[in-house]
């Protein structure tokens, strides 16, 4: 008898047999394993799971949420799933957003780069509360990067111009002397 | 660094570097007056200081706000607050108020 194993949240549960199987709240994206499978696999893509769950269920066991009319706000999170981390990996605190810092360097290294900062900050939210969290890291990680190009080309500038002063200074030096 | 801006007025030396945008292309960004405003500043000269850049002096309030949420432990308990004042609605205000500005101060 094929012991099946699946997934609630990130807690494992099973083993259990096909007939128990068919009594648990299993949906075709939950995560199922059994002997033979490399890893953990959406339910729909077992035949004998399927199946059944293809087949309207006379009472339902629990009741099945409609379908979400806007299925992308999770879909993200499904892309950004893989099995071998933990589900929960992606769930915690929204990224850093960067805010004030691309403030300060839009105010103080007088180059257009923190608006891109700023811009970033608030995609790190839109993409956050969409469930996106990959997506929200990467915006905070644009966000941090933005800024500090902004820091570092702005030192850059600075130091530049110093020298052109230095050396400005220094030629005129040696003019007035030799 | 601080010491540079206190001792000595942007507005009359000339070792302070000029703004890149401004150099480059004539016009005004919203970091233009900064370094000046700055120096005000570190003198108590809220006036001049707002003279040389108003953003500067309006946005300061908000972002020590925003500094000691991020950097104290109020950041933990005042997790809704740091979550909305870090948020998307923040985000987008600052973003249309920073381009306004941009816009508006080289129009007048």
């Amino acid at each position: 008898m094929k012991q099946y194993y699946y997934l609630e949240g990130n807690q494992q549960l099973g083993p259990f047999t096909l007939e128990e199987l068919r009594s648990k709240p299993l949906k075709p994206d939950t995560k199922v394993w059994t002997q033979g499978l490399p890893d953990w696999v959406a339910a729909q893509t077992v035949p004998e799971i399927n199946e059944w769950l293809s087949r309207p269920q006379a009472p339902p066991v629990y009741p099945v949420q409609p379908p979400t009319p806007n299925p992308p706000t999770y879909q993200p999170f499904q892309e950004s799933y893989t099995p071998n981390q933990p589900l929960s990996a992606g769930l915690g605190n929204r990224p850093k957003t960067w805010l004030v810092e691309s403030i300060l360097v839009t105010l103080f290294c007088c180059l257009p780069f923190g608006i891109a900062g700023i811009v970033n900050a608030s995609n790190v939210e839109t993409r956050y509360s969409n469930g996106d969290f990959a997506g929200a890291q990467r915006a905070s990680d644009e966000a941090a990067k933005w800024t500090k190009v902004s820091f570092f080309v702005s030192i850059g500038f600075w130091v530049l111009y110093l020298a052109a002063i230095f050396i400005g200074i220094l030629s005129g030096v040696s003019n007035s002397f030799f | 660094m601080a010491g540079l801006y206190f001792w000595f007025d942007p507005a009359r030396v000339s070792f302070f570097p000029p703004c890149p945008f401004r150099f480059l292309t004539g016009l005004d960004c919203p970091g233009c007056g900064s370094q000046r405003c700055l120096h005000k500043l570190m003198h108590g000269n809220l006036r001049q200081a707002y003279h040389h850049n108003p953003l500067l002096v309006a946005s300061l309030p908000y972002v020590l706000t925003g500094l000691v949420l991020e950097y104290t432990p109020l950041r933990k308990s005042q997790a809704g607050f740091h979550q909305r004042f870090y948020g998307k609605t923040a985000s987008l205000i600052v973003l249309g108020i920073v381009l306004i500005y941009w816009i508006g101060r080289n129009l007048v």
